[in-house]
C-alpha cells in the first residue's frame, strides 16, 4: 500500500485497492498509559477515600485515557464511559427510558410489557448495578441484561459476581449547569431513583462502590459543592523525561534506537509549541499522532528529522499546527530548525542532545 | 519526625495539620472542615497500613488532591506546603533544643520567650569590650611602669588617641610615671572616634523598606488585602433576578402532557416535549483601560456576584474596541466571531461606556453592533447613570444593542426585560425616582479630554482649581474625601481604594454608627462614580493633582487618612497592642550627608520606595512640599560624571576631605598644653609642632588612616548583594555583612598594638607602622573601591531613572516598591510575617506559636525596629500563654 490514496486528478479508475484501515496511535491501549507522580498519588488519594477524581488538563494530556488505564491495571475492564453532552441531564448518567416505546407499547396493548423493559442503564447506572448480583435487583434489570447494555457488551456472564467498576464521565464542562449540581448525592453515596418504576432505589453495594473519574476542559467553572466531593488534579503537559517515555511506551518502534529521530522530533516540537499563537498549542495527543505520520512516511528512527525532505516534513505538520496563522509560519519554523542543524560544530543544536528540552516551553 | 528533615511522620502532620489549612485559607483556598476531616482519615488510613512516615514530596502530591481545587491552587500548592513545612520544622527544632532544660522543672510551664541570639551576642560584645580595654589599658600601664628607665625619659611625642614612632629626641626632660588612669582615659578615648561612626552607620539609620530573604513566604495581598471591596453590589435586586432560571426545551417527553394532548386527539399519540428550568449563561465582555481600571473592577465584582449566585459566567476583557478580540485568563486572545460561535447560547452583557458603539454623528456604529447581533440576548451596561443620560445614549437605547445603566434599577429593568422576553428600552425613560445620587454630573471638561488631567505637566492654576471645585459637585464631601486619601497614597490601585474607602467614614456620623449602620464611604454608587474619574480608569493620579488633592485634606481628616494608611502597610494587625506604628514610612535621606547618600543610591533598587515625596511628607504629617526638587549638587556630580575616573575621582575628594579633618583634630591638639592642666606629674607631654616633614605626615596619616578605616567600613556596606558577584573577596563579604565584628576587632588592636609599641619606646621605625596602617587602609578602600565600580553601571543607570523622576517632580518610585512589599512573594519584612502569624494564629497563643515566632526571630536578619516590634510581639504572645495555661481560658 502506498502512501498516495487520493490523487485528485478526477481520474476514479486508478483506485482499485480497498482502503487501509486508519494509523493506530496506540492511544487506545491502556498499558501504554503513563501517569505522573501526582497523578498516581492522586488515583491513590481517589481510590482510598472512595471519592470521584476530577481531572483536568489541555486537551491531550491523557485526561480521558487515565480511566482505561485504571480499569486495565485493577482488572476492572471494561471501563464504563458516559458521554457528557450539552443536553445531558443527571439522569442520563444512570439510564435511559423509553419513554415513546413505553407510549407506543400502551397504545398498541401490547400486555406483557413491563415498565422495565424501556429501561437501559448507562455508566453509572451499569455500575451500580454490576455492584449488585443478579438475585438482589433481579426485577430492576431490563430484558436481555447484561448482554445487551453496551457497554459491557459480552464481557460478562447473565449471572455475574459483583464487581467494581471504573465509570468515565467524560468532559463535563459540556453539561449544563445544572448537571453536576443534580448528581451532588449521588456520586457520594452512589445511588440513584427510577420514577419510572415507582421511585425504586438502586444503591451500590457499600463494599464495591464504583470508581469514578471525571475529565473537564475547564471550560466552566464547576460549583463549590461539586467541586468540594472530588479529588481534584490537574494533569500538567508532560515535560522532559516524561514525554520521552510516554512517546517510546506509545510508538514503540520509534522509540527502538530512536535518538536521532526522536530527539529531532521532540525538539521541533518544543519549538512549535513554543513559538504557536493558538490559544493551545499542539499537545501529546498531536505528537503522537504526528509521530505515527512521520513514520509512515519513511522517517527513520536512526536518521534525524534535519535529514528528511523538508517538503515532505512539512506537509506532515498539518496534525501539530491547528492554527492558520501557525500553519503559515509552519515553513519559517522548520527553516530555523534546520538552521540549528547546519551551525558548525553541532549536528542538532544544544536542545536537541538533550531531549528532555522538548517539554520546555 | 525522623532525623531526615524530609521525611515526615504521618502523626507529626496530623498534629500541624490545622496549621497548613489556616496558610492555605488565608491564600484563599477553599478548604473547609470537610477537607480537615479527609485529610486526616487519609493519614490514619496510612498510619494504619504501616507507612508511618512518608517523604515531604509525597505527602505534598498527596495532599495536593484533596485541598486543590483548581489548577492555579495545585501550582501554588507546593509553595505554601514548603513554608508550612519549613515554618513547622524550625518551631519543632527549637522545642527540641529547649526541651533538656523544660524537662528539668517538674511542674508544666510555658517555655521562656527564644533568646534572642544576635542581639544578645551584640550587646555581649559590648560588655565585654569594655573591660577588655580597661584590662589591656592596665597591662599597658604595668609593663610601661616595669620597663621605664629610672631616670629620664624621652620626650615622648603624645597625641591623643596616637602616638608616633618613638624616636629619641635631642631634648630629654624629667616625668614622673603617669597616673594609671590617664592611661585608662587615653585607651578609652581611642575608641570614641569608631564608636561613634559605628553608631553613625549601624544604629542611627532609620527603618525603610529593605528586601531581606526569608523562609516563609507570606501572600500578604490575599491576605490583607483581599476582600477590601466588600459585597458590592450584594444588594441589588437586579442582580439576584439575572439569576432566575430559564425554561428549555427538553428532548424527553412531559408525560402528563402527551398523555392528555393523546387524548385530546382521539388516542392519536401526540407528543409534547418538556421543558425544564436551566440556570442562564452569561459572557461578560469589560471594557479595560488598565489593569487597574476601576470601572472595569467594579464590572467584574458584579459578574462575580453572578457566579456566587452558581451561574456559569465567562468574563472576558477588552481594550477600547471589541472588533479586535477579547481575553482572559488562560483564555488567550479570542476574536468577537470565534467567540460567537463559542458561546452562542450565553447572554451577553457589555460593560462599557457608550462612545466605541457610537459613529461620529452620534449614530449607533453598525460595525460593533452587527458583531454583537450573533447574541440573541446582548446587552450594554454603562456606568453612566440614567440621570445623566443624554441624546446619544438614547440614540444608543433606542438601536439594536439594548443598553442600562450600570447600577441597581438598570439591572433590574434588564431582568425585567429579559423575563418579559421583549427587548426594553430606557430610550425615552425618565430617571428612576429615589436613585437620583448625591452630586452632580460627571463634570464636562473630564468628560470630552479625559487624557489632558492625565498629563504629568500641571494645567494652568485656574483650570485646577475649577476642576477641584467640579469634582466637589460631582463626589459629594464624602467623595471628596475619598479620593484625596486615594491621592494621598502614591499609586491608584483597586484595592487600596476599597480599603481606603470601607477604612474611612464621614466626619460626624456618629449617629449612624449608634444606629448599626455602617458609615464607611464603600458604597457602590459613590465607588461608582469615583471608578468613571479618568485617573480611576488608567490607574495614575498625576502629581500635581495630588498635592493639590492631599492640601485639601483638613488637619482630623488628614489624620484619618494617615492613619489608614499607616494600617494598610502593617496589614491592620488585629490589637493595637500588638501592632505598633509602622515605621517604613521615614525618609531614609539626608541630601547633606555624602556617605550615606552614595551608600543609598548604590543600595537601593530601581522601584526605590520613599522616593514620592508626597506620600512621605504627607505620612509624616509634614506639610506638602511643592513637587519640583532640585537635584542635589553631589547627585547631580555622580549623573554627570559617569566614567571610573570619576569614581576614582570622588574618592580622592574624600580623601582629602578626611586630611582636613586630621588637620583640624591635630591643630586642635596642639593648641592644648596637657602639662599646664597636669602639671610635672603628667606622664605625656604636650603635643608639639612635628620636628620635621616625615613626623608630620606620619602624625597626620595616624588620623586620617583611622578616620578612613572606620569610615569606609560603614561605607562597605553598599556592597550587600555580593551573592551575585563571585569575584568579589569572601572577606569583603564578611565585612560587608559583619562589619560590627569584623572591622571593630582589627581596629582596635592596631590601635592599641601600636599606642603599646609606642608607649614601651622600642617601636620600630614610624614608617614602618606608617605602611602597615596604608596597606591596611588600601586593601580595605581598594576593595571598596572595586566593588564601587563594579556597581558603578547600575548605579547610574539608577541615577539615571531617579533624575528623571526628579525633573518633572517627585513621584513615581514608592507606588510600585510598596506594591511590590505588599505583594512581592519573597519581601521578608518582619511585619508582613508577623502579621501572617498574627493573622491565622493570634487566637491560639500556643508555647508552639511563640517557638514559631522565636525561630523567625532567629532565622532572620532583622533591622532593629522591626526587631524591637517582635520582641514586643513575642513578650505579648508569651505573656497570653502564661495566663492562658494558668487560668485554662481557651480565648
Amino acid at each position: 500500500m502506498t502512501w498516495t490514496i487520493y490523487r485528485g486528478d478526477l481520474d476514479s479508475s486508478a483506485v482499485s485497492e480497498p482502503l487501509p484501515p486508519p494509523l493506530e496511535r496506540g492511544l487506545e491501549d491502556p498499558s501504554g498509559y503513563v501517569a505522573d507522580d501526582g497523578l498516581r498519588e492522586a488515583v491513590n488519594v481517589a481510590l482510598h477515600l472512595g471519592r470521584p477524581l476530577l481531572l483536568t488538563g489541555p486537551p491531550g494530556s491523557g485526561k480521558t485515557q487515565l480511566s482505561s488505564s485504571l480499569a486495565w491495571e485493577l482488572g476492572y475492564e471494561p471501563q464504563l464511559k458516559f458521554e457528557t453532552k450539552s443536553t445531558s441531564v443527571a439522569r442520563d448518567l444512570f439510564y435511559t427510558y423509553d419513554t415513546v416505546g413505553r407510549f407506543h407499547a400502551v397504545q398498541t396493548r401490547q400486555v406483557d410489557a413491563r415498565p422495565i423493559d424501556f429501561l437501559s442503564y448507562n455508566a453509572l447506572g451499569l455500575a451500580i448495578v454490576l455492584s449488585r448480583t443478579r438475585a438482589e435487583i433481579e426485577d430492576l434489570l431490563p430484558p436481555g441484561f447484561p448482554a445487551e447494555a453496551d457497554e459491557v457488551g459480552g464481557a460478562l456472564e447473565a449471572d455475574w459476581a459483583p464487581r467494581r467498576s471504573v465509570v468515565l464521565i467524560d468532559e463535563i464542562d459540556k453539561a449544563p449547569r445544572d448537571f453536576p449540581n443534580d448528581l451532588l448525592n449521588e456520586i457520594e453515596r452512589f445511588y440513584f431513583r427510577i420514577p419510572e418504576l415507582g421511585n425504586r432505589i438502586l444503591r451500590a453495594d457499600p463494599d464495591l462502590p464504583p470508581i469514578v473519574i471525571i475529565t473537564s476542559n475547564s471550560e466552566k467553572n464547576l460549583p463549590a459543592a461539586f467541586l468540594r466531593r472530588c479529588v481534584f488534579y490537574n494533569i500538567p503537559f508532560p515535560r522532559g523525561r516524561r514525554l520521552e517515555r510516554i512517546v517510546r511506551q506509545r510508538i514503540g518502534e520509534l522509540g527502538e534506537g530512536s535518538g536521532p529521530l526522536l530527539a529531532s522530533a521532540l525538539e521541533l516540537f518544543a519549538l512549535l509549541r513554543r513559538e504557536s499563537t493558538a490559544g493551545q498549542p499542539p499537545g501529546t495527543a498531536e505528537l503522537l499522532d504526528w509521530l505515527t505520520v512521520l513514520a509512515k512516511r519513511g522517517a527513520r528512527p536512526d536518521r534525524s528529522l534535519r535529514e528528511m525532505d523538508p517538503t515532505l516534513l512539512e506537509s506532515t505538520l498539518g496534525t501539530l499546527l491547528k492554527n492558520p496563522a501557525d500553519t503559515l509560519r509552519g515553513g519559517d519554523l522548520l527553516e530555523r530548525f534546520s538552521a540549528v542543524s547546519k551551525s558548525p560544530g553541532s549536528d542538532a543544536g544544544p536542545r536537541a542532545a538533550d531531549p528532555r528540552a522538548a517539554g520546555r516551553d | 519526625m525522623t532525623s531526615n528533615p524530609r521525611t515526615l511522620s504521618a502523626a507529626f502532620c496530623a498534629r500541624h495539620l490545622p496549621a497548613l489549612v489556616d496558610r492555605l485559607r488565608a491564600a484563599r483556598y477553599s478548604v473547609g472542615p470537610d477537607e480537615l476531616v479527609t485529610v486526616h482519615r487519609l493519614l490514619t488510613r496510612l498510619a494504619s497500613e504501616g507507612h508511618g512516615y512518608s517523604r515531604a514530596e509525597s505527602l505534598a502530591r498527596m495532599l495536593a488532591p484533596v485541598l486543590c481545587k483548581s489548577a492555579a491552587e495545585q501550582r501554588d500548592f507546593g509553595d505554601h506546603f514548603e513554608a508550612w513545612l519549613t515554618a513547622t520544622t524550625r518551631a519543632r527544632q527549637l522545642a527540641r533544643q529547649k526541651a533538656p532544660r523544660e524537662s528539668a522543672a517538674p511542674t508544666r510551664r510555658v517555655p521562656e520567650p527564644a533568646p534572642v541570639p544576635r542581639k544578645r551576642v551584640r550587646v555581649w560584645l559590648l560588655v565585654a569590650v569594655i573591660p577588655a580595654v580597661l584590662g589591656l589599658a592596665y597591662a599597658v600601664h604595668w609593663i610601661v611602669m616595669q620597663n621605664l628607665p629610672a631616670e629620664t625619659y624621652p620626650e615622648a611625642r603624645a597625641r591623643v588617641g596616637f602616638t608616633s614612632a618613638g624616636r629619641a629626641a635631642s631634648s630629654r626632660v624629667e616625668l614622673a610615671p603617669t597616673p594609671f588612669v590617664w592611661t585608662v582615659v587615653l585607651a578609652v578615648g581611642l575608641w570614641i572616634l569608631p564608636l561613634y561612626f559605628l553608631w553613625l552607620h549601624g544604629g542611627w539609620l532609620p527603618a525603610w523598606l529593605t528586601r531581606r530573604s526569608t523562609f516563609d513566604l507570606p501572600a500578604l495581598d490575599r491576605l490583607s488585602l483581599s476582600g477590601t471591596e466588600g459585597r458590592l453590589g450584594e444588594r441589588w435586586r437586579g442582580l439576584r433576578h439575572l439569576g432566575d432560571r430559564d425554561l428549555h426545551a427538553d428532548e424527553s417527553l412531559d408525560v402528563e402532557e402527551t398523555v392528555r394532548a393523546t387524548i385530546e386527539a382521539g388516542g392519536y399519540f401526540t407528543p409534547v416535549h418538556g421543558h425544564r428550568p436551566e440556570l442562564p449563561e452569561y459572557l461578560a465582555l469589560i471594557d479595560r483601560r488598565n489593569p487597574e481600571d476601576h470601572l472595569a473592577r467594579f464590572s467584574e465584582e458584579m459578574t462575580r456576584r453572578l457566579r456566587e449566585r452558581d451561574l456559569v459566567v465567562r468574563t472576558l476583557f477588552y481594550s477600547g474596541d471589541p472588533r479586535f478580540g477579547a481575553g482572559g485568563p488562560g483564555l488567550g486572545y479570542t476574536p468577537l466571531e470565534t467567540l460567537s460561535h463559542r458561546a452562542q447560547g450565553a447572554r451577553l452583557l457589555v460593560f462599557s461606556d457608550i462612545e466605541p458603539w457610537l459613529e461620529q454623528d452620534g449614530e449607533p456604529a453598525r460595525g460593533s453592533s452587527h458583531l454583537l447581533s450573533r447574541w440573541h440576548q446582548r446587552f450594554l451596561l454603562t456606568p453612566v447613570p440614567l440621570g445623566e443620560w443624554g441624546p446619544r445614549e438614547r440614540s444608543l437605547a433606542g438601536g439594536s444593542l439594548p443598553v442600562f445603566p450600570l447600577d441597581d434599577e438598570g439591572l433590574s429593568a434588564l431582568a425585567e426585560s429579559i423575563t418579559a422576553r421583549a427587548p426594553a428600552s430606557l430610550a425615552q425613560a425618565n430617571p428612576w425616582p429615589g436613585s437620583e445620587a448625591a452630586g452632580g454630573p460627571l463634570p464636562r471638561s473630564l468628560r470630552q479630554d479625559a487624557e489632558r488631567w492625565l498629563e504629568e505637566t500641571s494645567p494652568p492654576a485656574p483650570a485646577v482649581g475649577e476642576l477641584i471645585a467640579s469634582l466637589d459637585d460631582y463626589l459629594t464631601p464624602q467623595g471628596m474625601l475619598w479620593l484625596r486619601a486615594c491621592a494621598a497614597f502614591p499609586a491608584v490601585t483597586w484595592s487600596v481604594t476599597c480599603y481606603l474607602g470601607r477604612e474611612l467614614s464621614e466626619d460626624g456620623d456618629r449617629s449612624a454608627r449608634q444606629a448599626g449602620a455602617d458609615p464607611s464611604l464603600l458604597t457602590d454608587r459613590l465607588l461608582l462614580r469615583l471608578s468613571r474619574l479618568p485617573w480611576f480608569r488608567y490607574g495614575r493620579i498625576p502629581d500635581w493633582l495630588r498635592l493639590e488633592l492631599i492640601r485639601g485634606l483638613g488637619r482630623a481628616e488628614g489624620e484619618r487618612v494617615r492613619r489608614s494608611l499607616r494600617n494598610l502597610l502593617v496589614q491592620a494587625a488585629p490589637t493595637t497592642e500588638l501592632a505598633p506604628g509602622p515605621e517604613i514610612a521615614q525618609e531614609p535621606l539626608r541630601w547633606g550627608r555624602g556617605g550615606r547618600l552614595s551608600r543609598w543610591l548604590a543600595s537601593q533598587p530601581d522601584a526605590s520606595p520613599l522616593r514620592d515625596f508626597l506620600f512621605l511628607s504627607f505620612m509624616r504629617g509634614s506639610k506638602p512640599l511643592p513637587l519640583t526638587l532640585a537635584t542635589p549638587r553631589r547627585l547631580r556630580a555622580w549623573i554627570r560624571d559617569t566614567d571610573r575616573w570619576s569614581v576614582a575621582a570622588s574618592a580622592l575628594l574624600a580623601l582629602a576631605g578626611t586630611v582636613a579633618v586630621g588637620f583640624a583634630f591635630q591643630i586642635a591638639n596642639i593648641e592644648i598644653d596637657i602639662r599646664e592642666v597636669l602639671g610635672e606629674t603628667a606622664r605625656f607631654v604636650p603635643t608639639s609642632p612635628p620636628t620635621s616633614f616625615p613626623e608630620a605626615v606620619i602624625v597626620l596619616v595616624n588620623f586620617l588612616v583611622a578616620f578612613l578605616l572606620v569610615a569606609r567600613a560603614g561605607q562597605a556596606q553598599q556592597s550587600i548583594p555580593v551573592p551575585e558577584e563571585p569575584a568579589v573577596p569572601a572577606l569583603i563579604e564578611r565585612i560587608s555583612k559583619r562589619r560590627w565584628q569584623v572591622i571593630v576587632p582589627p581596629v582596635a588592636t592596631l590601635w592599641v598594638g601600636f599606642f603599646v609599641l609606642a608607649e614601651l619606646g622600642g617601636a620600630p621605625d614610624g614608617l614602618r607602622w606608617l605602611f602597615a596602617y596604608l596597606a591596611a587602609a588600601l586593601a580595605l578602600g581598594g576593595a571598596h573601591l572595586y566593588l564601587d565600580l563594579h556597581h558603578s553601571a547600575e548605579a547610574r543607570a539608577r541615577l539615571d531613572g531617579i533624575e528623571r523622576r526628579l525633573r518633572p517632580n517627585a513621584g513615581g518610585g514608592v507606588a510600585r516598591e510598596i506594591l511590590a512589599f505588599l505583594r512581592d512573594p519573597a519581601p521578608g519584612e518582619l511585619e508582613r510575617r508577623a502579621l501572617l502569624l498574627l493573622h491565622s494564629r493570634i487566637r491560639e497563643p500556643t508555647p508552639e506559636l511563640v517557638a514559631e515566632l522565636a525561630a523567625l526571630q532567629h532565622g532572620c536578619s532583622l533591622e532593629r525596629r522591626n526587631q524591637h516590634l517582635l520582641d514586643r510581639i513575642v513578650r505579648t504572645l508569651d505573656q497570653r500563654a502564661r495566663d492562658h495555661l494558668r487560668t485554662g481560658d481557651p480565648g
